[in-house]
């Protein structure tokens, strides 16, 4: 475009001042987006410490298998006892799990190919599909929990300083959820100073809400540099003294047969 | 007017024991059948108006939506099937409502509890309904977090008005969310459909589901005229889809419930490059389509009963006239003598019978009303639980028509003709020198 250059230009005090103001309003208003923005990135330690984390507990490179004992307390109930038997590929993002006991819930059993998790119900000789963040029988015990954590694609991370756990010092991280396409949006991970594996993980709902606790209480070496927790507690902080405690034993990395990673595996056990 | 039907009105009564007895069933039967037909049509008014006032419009809109192929419940931009009513209806009535149903915390104790999200400004059929007996609308208006309970869930909890609870949802895209809400009201209702929910602002849980704006769990549209709803649903859905909305009606006669049921939805598995805004239109007719069929095998039991009666009552109608004949033989004869037709006879007799199920009848419907009147006025029964579906403001509900008693009385009386029919016959077919040398 031509511009006309043989008038002089004379800028007015009074569009001075409006320019300013313009600029300070439009600037008081891009802050917080721009601060928004810069919450919503990842810290590169904090990414760092969560990838660690992944390495450490995803078993990429060995099968899995497992018998897991969920032992739910509630207050002035009974204790209730399941026990899960898991097969476990992290490499394929798969996982098959059955139960074993009690009696009533012999049968059922998921299957999880990458995000689609399957609930099969021997009652009914039918698969239901299940959203990937399903809780175990009822329990505080998620599924997602038996399988490959994807914490770097599903989280911003952040650092949030250090605390003690127990007796051990820890670095916490903060994940706020990319997408509400997780059950917690906000969670604070715990992580141990001396070998950067979980001792605790708090739950938040997306207003922030405490709702659940994990306790990381021991862990197996399976492969250099790689953990299975053995010991957890999942505490519901909003149900009063109600905890699930869940331990896993017989704990195998033997190659497991493809066909295991198969609804028709489930439907075959179930007989 | 013939002469035997003058006769035989004169001679319901003649042979007073036998006409009572006889009498005594077609009052029973009549009774019982209207008691039943007036039940039955009472229950389906009931439930109908209360569905329509609480939870269904004339035409009740439900949907989801596949983004990405992943299915998320609810609606999403309602503000077009607004547009698309009013345009083609401007003096339509839309109202939208939000569902979730969450865990609700309080004191240690936790309860799954079904909330509706109301606009308390333009959504008031609410209002009438609700008896607050602590705390009270206006308050439950004024603040934004604020709920009205039923009272079983209140007492469950031991809240009152005033107190905070912590609810905790799964929201539509699975992150949980929770929210503090303030109880503003407790409640009772004689509307079985408003009793166990928990009464919420729309726009809250919206917030709460984590949903965009322009989201609803159902839309009610109502029109005034209030007829023609199929008719209106077929012109509704064209505009809908050109809104880009994919429309379908409900799968089955029993499926148009499901459009208002608060029930988890269970979705097919669709391919990751679907993107789709799906509704389904139930008219309330479709809704009610179940209760209709329930109610219609009630009343198929009750025929049946009555058949049964009838039955009975059939044969009471031959034994009768066999020993009406027999006894009259000699008025046969004089009737026969004199020249009246063997038809005319049989008339006389069927007449009779006529006359005094329907003189029965009328007396039965009579004593029906009393009944109903005393169930519809006098006699209140607690509005709680499913009782509540059978009653108006603590009454049984009666809606006896026209046409349902023209229709006993017509069913009483033409099955009376019939079974007369064959006796009087045999009776009209006897010849006045037969009859005559019987008597003599």
């Amino acid at each position: 475009m031509k511009k006309n250059s043989s008038v002089p230009l004379r800028t007015s005090p009074v569009f001075v001042a409006l320019a300013v103001a313009i600029v300070v309003v439009v600037a008081a208003l891009v802050s917080p987006l721009a601060l928004s923005a810069q919450a919503k990135t990842n810290e590169p330690r904090a990414l760092a410490l969560i990838q660690d984390v992944e390495n450490k507990l995803n078993v990429e490179g060995l099968d899995l298998t497992s018998v897991f004992t969920l032992i739910q307390k509630k207050q002035g109930e009974t204790d209730r006892v399941l026990k899960l038997r898991v097969f476990r590929r992290d490499a394929a993002s798969r996982f098959t799990i059955l139960f074993q006991f009690p009696d009533s819930e012999k049968g059922k059993g998921y299957f999880r190919n990458g995000d689609d998790l399957y609930l099969y119900l021997p009652s009914t000789r039918e698969f239901v599909y299940r959203n990937r963040k399903d809780d175990v029988g009822s329990t505080d015990v998620r599924t997602d929990l038996f399988g490959r954590l994807n914490l770097s694609s599903q989280y911003f991370m952040k650092l949030a300083g250090t605390e003690k756990v127990s007796k051990f010092d820890t670095q916490v991280v903060q994940l706020d959820a990319k997408t509400p396409d997780v059950s917690f949006p906000i969670q604070k991970w715990y992580l141990r100073s001396s070998d950067n594996l979980p001792v605790k993980v708090e739950n938040f709902s997306a207003s922030g809400t405490l709702l659940r606790t994990f306790f990381y209480i021991d862990y197996r070496q399976l492969a250099p540099g790689k953990y299975i927790n053995t010991k957890l507690m999942a505490v519901n902080n909003l149900e009063n003294n109600q905890r699930t405690l869940l331990s896993s034993d017989d704990i195998s990395t033997a190659k497991i047969a493809d066909y295991t990673f198969s609804q028709a595996f489930l439907e075959e056990q179930s007989r | 007017m013939p002469f035997y039907i003058n006769l035989a009105f004169k001679n319901i009564f003649r042979q007073k024991r036998r006409s009572f007895t006889l009498g005594a069933n077609f009052l029973f039967i009549s009774l019982i059948l209207t008691l039943l037909f007036s039940f039955s049509a009472g229950v389906k008014k009931n439930i109908s108006e209360n569905i329509i006032t609480s939870a269904a419009g004339h035409l009740s809109i439900a949907g989801d939506t596949v983004v990405k192929g992943k299915t998320l419940p609810g609606i999403t931009d309602s503000p077009s099937i607004n547009q698309a009513v009013l345009s083609k209806w401007p003096d339509a009535r839309i109202i939208t409502r939000y569902y979730i149903s969450s865990a609700v915390y309080y004191q240690g104790l936790s309860k799954r509890v079904s909330f509706t999200g109301i606009d308390s400004q333009s959504d008031l059929s609410y209002r009438d309904q609700l008896d607050i007996y602590d705390g009270s609308w206006q308050d439950f208006v004024d603040q934004e977090n604020s709920i009205l309970m039923p009272r079983d869930v209140a007492e469950y909890f031991e809240v009152k008005s005033g107190d905070e609870i912590l609810v905790s949802t799964r929201s539509r895209y699975g992150a949980f969310n929770t929210a503090n809400f303030q109880v503003k009201g407790v409640y009772d209702s004689a509307n079985y459909f408003v009793q166990g929910i928990t009464i919420a602002h729309f726009g809250f849980l919206q917030k709460l589901d984590l949903a965009e704006a322009g989201s609803a769990s159902n839309v009610f549209v109502y029109f005034k005229d209030g007829k023609d709803f199929d008719a209106k649903r077929e012109t509704l859905m064209p505009l809908l889809t050109a809104k880009d909305f994919k429309v379908t009606k409900p799968d089955s006669s029993g499926g148009g419930i499901s459009v208002i049921a608060a029930a988890s939805p269970q979705y097919k598995l669709v391919s990751a490059d679907v993107n789709e805004k799906r509704l389904t239109i139930a008219t309330v007719d479709e809704v009610l389509a179940i209760l209709s069929q329930i109610l219609a095998t009630v009343n198929l039991l009750g025929v049946f009963i009555a058949a049964i009666l009838l039955f009975i009552i059939a044969i009471s109608i031959f034994i009768n006239m066999r020993m009406s004949i027999n006894d009259r033989i000699q008025e046969i004869g004089t009737l026969r003598a004199m020249g009246t037709e063997k038809s005319h006879v049989i008339k006389l007799f069927v007449m009779e019978n006529v006359f005094l199920s329907l003189v029965f009848t009328l007396i039965g419907i009579a004593v029906a009303m009393v009944v109903i009147a005393i169930f519809s006025w006098a006699i209140v029964l607690p509005p709680k639980g499913v009782v509540s579906l059978v009653l108006n403001q603590g009454h049984l509900v009666f809606d006896p028509s026209l046409g349902s008693l023209l229709f006993i009385v017509a069913v009483v009386c033409g099955f009376t003709a019939f079974f007369s029919w064959f006796p009087a016959r045999k009776g009209g077919s006897i010849g006045p020198a037969e009859a005559l040398s019987r008597t003599f």
